[in-house]
Order: structure tokens, then sequence, then C-alpha cells
């Protein structure tokens, strides 16, 4: 992470689905920035990545009025963002604060099986080993839990303290 | 009788529906030029309504009038120079903030305006109810809830239309708060515009805000001058370019009335298009199914066009034998007969052959690019394009010059950007069309047993492939088109196409082609029964004629790459449409044997000098007027026949010095 002006930490949004992020500043990138603006994509609103291209590389977005919008990830990335949600892979984004369980992305069985060892929306976790992709976790009630990396994927997590 | 002539401008952000209304307005009563010095395409119509004889301007689809990118420069210099008379602004009901911001900075001009508000029917469905009395007050003009599909609305829009033409109200600008040094500078610009004493039909703040934008062309030096210091002295404070700080004040406000007029809102995005999508963009299923659909493209446009051509070619040899048949015709001296049938009725068929493809192209690239899909298949197809500085619909196109290039070339029409259209309009003549297939597979059939023969042909669809990549590389490194742009893409909900908006662009599509593209290949097979003819005694396509001696002369060139006189002008009647190198080698030769004649005087190698030569030189004529047609510009034209020319020259080169270094010749 670089430091920009001041001591903001500039942040921004990994390119996985399931990532949300409050917009903070469009990035240095005039060219960029004048773009995203003229389309209302503006600094205080909320994106979420909802699709990453088969290829790679592009990602879909959608932004808050029920706007569908594709990037390049290396556009993405150019925004500096505030995540909001992240995936327990990408979770060490939110550093060491205590994180809650805000969904699954994937189904029904997805659900159950998570369900089945502990993990259900509102389950309140601490990362113990957050470098790794396969992360391995304390829930709040002092069990231990390591998940897969596809599991981790598709496991999105918010800050305990966030509403 | 309508006497008066209004001029109405039809404004929105892309995919609002604006095309659809606009041929719900006018119909078949429409006509296309361009905007002065651009390739873009400027497109009026003409409707009456009651003593008004109406021209309806669209204009292009920008997101705003802050000059980003070509179209908005274009809106936004329209409005400043040749203001219309009335703004019909149209709005998108399920998403009123994102049009909005386009809304309120038209409102800001003081035009008399309406809006427009469309797509009502969707977003009933959806559950939304939107209070457009409450927008009209805010907004201080007319608003209409219409649906451009069904026609919901539409005769309420024409009265409102009427009445804003016959009493026209300078409408009351909105304000929009914003941070107090842009309104400082708003102010004191406004002041020293109005002291000049310009009179203008446009608010004042309006034009200030404007010239804040881009002060390269506002009144005086002076002016532009006081502009500019005040966008510096903005950008310091706000630490963000102006027109994001612009954006920002316009969106507010846009957000805060959106809010207000929404009275329930819908369930999210639109579900429908979020279950197809859940296929059609599947992580594996996405690509599958995007190859099925370029594949049933391709099928129905060739597969349906080749046969409609076949049956054009047959009825013009038929016109062909009848004009020869006619007493006058036969009265003619020998030249004028071959110059009738050889140049004039040559260059018409060349001509005509196009229409079939071109309307199925239309047809289908409009009815995938209505639906919706085309965004869905250019954000699957973004990746491989990134590369060579293209966005993913390029490739839809590129793919599809694999058929014909003429009518993929104009297909960049619907390509975003500048550098995206020139680019791609470059590259489409690198692809291996059908009418250079058929040289291929007459020639390896000739010079290659039947084992090797597809082999040959395979290998000229990769040296096609790589010449596309390796072109595209060159361009992007030389920027001799601009430079990229950062690919930001709106992916609009799924939408049935209307069948009316369909056949209409195809046939607009046709007429452009007749109209811009036509003289310049009739042009083309003209010169080159000239070159094959004269002067006159010679026997045609003879080594005595203009073209024999040109081929003599240009030997040394091509005598690197084993390419004979005979084939070097063979090449020259090819320049009317590929297929027909192997009909000029029969006549130059003078043999119905062809393939024995060039048997014997060719070496395999050199034929597959000859057909890469063939594979990467000049676009036929037809896909050189189409390029002209476009791009509107001689420099990307004669850019496509160089490049086409050089890369044929040193691959031809690389592979028959090549060849014989190896020890194949």
């Amino acid at each position: 992470m670089r430091r920009q002006r001041g001591d903001r930490v500039r942040l921004s949004c990994p390119p996985v689905p399931g990532c949300r992020c409050r917009i903070r500043g469009l990035g240095r990138d005039a060219a960029l920035a004048e773009r995203l603006s003229r389309m209302g994509i503006l600094p205080g609103m909320a994106l979420e990545v909802t699709r990453v291209a088969p290829l790679g590389g592009t990602v879909e977005l959608a932004v808050d009025p029920g706007q569908r919008l594709a990037l390049r990830s290396g556009e993405l990335a150019a925004l500096d963002c505030e995540p909001l949600v992240l995936p327990l892979s990408h979770a060490r984004l939110f550093g060491d604060r205590p994180l809650r369980v805000r969904g699954f992305a994937g189904g029904r069985a997805l659900r159950i099986r998570m369900g089945a060892r502990g993990l259900q929306p509102g389950t309140v976790l601490r990362l113990l080993d957050g470098a790794s992709s396969a992360p391995r976790m304390v829930l709040a009630g002092g069990d231990p839990l390591t998940l897969g990396r596809g599991e981790a994927r598709r496991v999105l997590v918010e800050p305990a303290d966030a509403h | 009788m309508p006497t008066d002539r209004v001029t109405v401008a039809l404004s929105a952000i892309p995919n609002t529906g604006k095309t659809t209304l606009f041929n719900r307005l006018t119909a078949s009563n429409q006509s296309t030029g361009n905007w002065p010095g651009v390739s873009v395409e400027r497109k009026t119509g003409r409707f009456t309504l009651g003593e008004y004889d109406v021209e309806l301007v669209d204009l292009p689809g920008a997101y705003s009038l802050s000059p980003a990118t070509q179209e908005e420069r274009i809106v936004a210099r329209y409005f400043l120079e040749d203001p219309p008379d009335v703004v019909l602004n149209l709005l998108d009901a399920r998403n009123l903030y994102r049009g909005l911001g386009l809304t309120l900075q038209m409102a800001m001009s003081g035009l008399p305006m309406v809006v427009a508000v469309n797509m009502m029917d969707e977003a009933r469905a959806q559950g939304l109810r939107l209070d457009l009395e409450a927008l009209a007050e805010h907004l201080g003009v007319p608003v209409v809830g219409i649906s451009a599909r069904t026609g919901e609305g539409i005769p309420e829009l024409l009265e409102t239309l009427y009445r804003v033409i016959r009493h026209p109200e300078t409408t009351r600008p909105p304000h929009l708060p914003c941070p107090p040094v842009l309104e400082e500078a708003v102010r004191d610009l406004t002041r020293r515009l109005e002291r000049s004493g310009v009179v203008r039909r446009l608010n004042p703040a309006f034009v200030a805000m404007r010239m804040l934008e881009d002060p390269r062309r506002p009144e005086s030096p002076e002016l532009a001058q006081r502009a500019a210091d005040w966008r510096r002295r903005i950008e310091a404070l706000t630490h963000a370019p102006l027109a994001v700080t612009c954006a920002q004040c316009r969106f507010n406000a846009a957000r805060g009335l959106a809010l207000e007029v929404t009275r329930r809102h819908p369930p999210g995005p639109d579900p429908r298009s979020e279950a197809i999508d859940r296929i059609l963009l599947h992580r594996w299923l996405g690509l599958p199914a995007f190859l099925l659909v370029m594949a049933g493209l391709f099928q129905l446009i060739y597969g349906l066009g080749t046969p409609l051509q076949d049956l054009l070619a047959r009825g013009f040899e038929a016109g062909a034998a009848w004009i020869q048949a006619q007493g006058l015709f036969q009265s003619l001296p020998g030249w004028l007969q071959s110059f009738v049938i050889d140049g004039l009725w040559q260059g018409v068929g060349v001509v005509l052959s196009f229409f079939p493809i071109i309307v199925l192209f239309f047809v289908l690239m409009s009815l995938v690019e209505d639906s919706g899909y085309m965004a869905r298949a250019a954000f699957l197809m973004d990746r491989l394009m990134h590369g060579l500085g293209l966005d993913g619909k390029a490739f839809i196109n590129l793919l599809l010059g694999f058929g014909c290039n003429v009518p993929a070339v104009m297909g960049t029409r619907i390509l975003s950007s500048p550098y995206n259209r020139i680019v791609t309009m470059l590259l489409i003549p690198f692809t291996l069309c059908s009418a250079r297939l058929q040289v291929f597979v007459f020639l390896a059939a000739i010079f290659f047993d039947a084992r090797t023969a597809p082999w040959v042909i395979l290998g000229l669809y990769a040296a096609s492939f790589a010449a596309v990549v390796g072109i595209g590389l060159v361009l992007r490194a030389l920027r001799l088109a601009g430079r990229p742009e950062p690919f930001i893409m709106e992916i609009p909900p799924y939408r049935l196409p209307t069948p009316g908006t369909v056949l209409l662009r195809s046939w607009q599509e046709l007429k452009d082609f007749l109209y811009r593209a036509a003289t310049l290949i009739l042009a083309g097979v003209i010169v080159v029964w000239l070159l094959t003819h004269l002067p006159p005694g010679e026997p045609p396509a003879g080594p005595g004629t203009w073209a024999g001696r040109l081929g003599h002369l240009l030997a040394p060139v091509f005598a690197p790459l084993g390419i004979h006189w005979q084939e070097t002008l063979a090449l020259l009647f090819g320049f009317i449409a590929k297929e027909i190198v192997i009909g000029a080698l029969a006549v130059i030769y003078g043999t119905a044997e062809l393939g024995q004649a060039l048997a014997a005087g060719m070496t395999p190698l050199g034929a597959l000098s000859f057909m890469v030569f063939v594979l990467l030189y000049t676009p036929c004529v037809a896909t050189v007027a189409a390029i002209r047609a476009e791009s509107r510009s001689w420099r990307v034209t004669l850019l496509s026949v160089t490049l086409g020319l050089t890369s044929a020259w040193l691959a031809s080169l690389l592979v028959y010095q090549g060849g014989r270094a190896l020890g194949l010749a």
C-alpha cells in the first residue's frame, strides 16, 4: 500500500467477486476520473465486483443505483476505495480487526456446508494467519477453523465493528 | 402548409432508447451527414408538427457536456455555436440518476426544453413509480412519460413539444450547489461575458461553465486567459480535475432529485438480465456460448449471403449477355464494348454484389447490439484485445472480417472511441476473407498434393491471425492512430430489439454504402480497365498494355519474391475483388488449362509467396472505399493501402528467400 497525500492509506478493491467498496477518490489518472465522473460514479458511492471475465483482466461492477459496468482490473486498482466487504481470502486488507460473516457467494449447498462448520451470516471471527490464501481463523466461540482456498473466496466478511 | 422551420435537438446518454424514439418521430424521413471536422455521423430527421417543419437533430450519445470524448466535444460545441430552438432530452425511467446529470447540464443552457422519460412500461413492470410532476416542477420544464418502443405517451410528447415551440419560454436554469471557488469563477466569467455585450440565447453562466471546461475556444483571448487561470485555481483548491468537481455538483443534485421523484424503488438490477447473464457470462459456459453466437452470426451472414451473391452474379452475367445481344451495342466499336461490359457493368456488379451481405450483416449486428449482447461479448473478449489497446467489441468486427472485410469495416461504427475505430478498420483488411480463400483453395490444389494443401490453407489462416496481432502491436507502438482510452463500458439490461429499428438501420447502411462507397468502387474498377486495355489495339491484359508495362517495370521489385510479371498483373486485377485474381491469370496466360500453365512457370515456394502476398496486400477496392467512407480520412485510407503493400512485400520476401535458404525452392 502506498501512502497518499496526508495520512490516508491508498486502498483499492481487489478484483474478486463479492468485494464491496466505497469510493474515496477517483485516482490520479485524470482521464479515467473524468470518464467515471461524467457517468455519475463519484466518491462516496459504493461499488461491488459482481463478476470476473472468464479470461480474467476485466471485471463487472454493480454501482449504487442498479447500474452495471465493465472495467479493467488495472483501472479498478487505480481507484481509491475503502473495502466494506471482502472474501475471506482477501480479508487481510481489513487488518487485525475482528470480522463478521456477511454472506456467501454461492448457493444453498455452500451455505449448509459452511453452517456445519460453524460459519453463518453474523458469525464473528478473527483471522490467525491472514497472509495465507487458505486462511486459519478462530471463531468467536474459540473454535479454530481452517478453510480451503476456494471456500475462502466465497465467504464474504466485513469488519465486526461495521453496521 | 408547414412553413416555419424549427430545430429540435434530441439528447440522451447512451442506452436510453434514443434511436428508437428518433425513428418513431421521423420514420423514413432521415438523412445522414457528419459533424464538422470529425468522422462522427450526424443524423437528422424531419417531421411536421402543426404548422411547423421540425428538423430533429440526433445528438451523439454523450454522458455530459464536459469535453472528455469526441462525442461530448461535438455536443458541447453544437450548443455553443448553433444552439437548437428546443432541446428534447430523454431519460431512462429505470435510472433517472444517471441521466439527470446531462439533463441538468442542458437545462443550465436556458434553452427551451422538454424532458421525455422513456421506458415507463418497463419501469412499471419492475414496480417503479415515478412522480413526473415533481420532476417537472424541480427542473422547471415540461416532463412527459413515454415508451418509445410501444408508442405510449408519444402523442402527449408531440403536443408538449408543439406547445413549447409555439410559446418558447426560456428555461429558468436550475441552481446547482458547487464549491464556493467554482461559483465565484462562474460569476466572474458571467459578468465579463455580459459586459462584452454579445447578446446570445444561451444563459451566460452556461457559457461561462463551458469556457472553464474548455478554455481553448471562448470569445476572446483575454477571456480565455481568465478562464484558464480560474481553472488552475479551482483545481489547486479542490485537488481534483475540474470535470470531476463539476460532475460532483451535478450528480449531488441529480441524486436528490431522483430520490424525490421515485415513489417506489425497484428491487435492484433487472432480475431477468441477471438470470440470463448467469449463463451467458458464466465462468465456463460464457465463452462456449459466445463462440456459438459468433458461429451462428457467421453462418447466417455468409451462409445466407454467399448464395444470394452468387445469384446476383449470375443475374449480372445474364445481363451482360443481354446487353451484348443488342443491336445498338454490337454497332459500338470493340474497345467501347469492352469498356461497357468489363468496366462499367463489372463495376456496378461489384457494388451490387455486396448488398446481400451488408443487409444481413447489419440486421444481425443490430439484433446483437440492440438486445444488449454486444456489451456482454465485449466483456468476455476484452482480455484478448487489451494487448492491442482495443476493447472487446473490436474482436467481433475482426472475426466477421474473416467472411468479408467490407461490412466488417462498416461495422466499426459501433466501436466506442476514434482510436478503436481507426485501429480496427486498419486491421480488418488482414483477415482472410472468403474471396481470398477462393484464390488459396485454387492455387493450393495446383501446387500442393491433397495431403499438404489443407495445411497450407490452415497456415495462411495462422498467418492472417499473426498479421492482425503483429500490425496491431506496431500501430499501438507507433501511435499512428492516437492513444487508447480507458475502458469503461456500461452493461445495459437485455431488451427485445424492435424490428422497425433493425430494418431501418440496415436500409440506411445500404444507402450509405451506395452513396459513399459506390463511386469510389466504380472509379477503381474503371481505372483497372483503363490500365489493362490501353493503349487501344493491344490485346487486353497483354504485355503491351499499360498494366503489362507496369508489370515489367515492377519486375525487379517482385523478383525477390518469386513472383513473375504475369502474376503481378493479376494482383492488379485483384484490386477489384480478390477472387478475380484467378480469372485474371487465365486471361493473362490466355489458356483454359490454367493449372498446367501456372505449374510450368512457378515453383510451389513461389506460389506460397504469391498466396502470402494476396493475403496481405492492398485491401480490395470495396474495402478501401468502405475505409474511406467510415474514417472520412484519406490519410487513414492511404495508411491502410501502404500497410498492406509493405507488409505483403516483406512477408513474401521472408517466405520466398527463407524457403530458398532452407533449400525448398
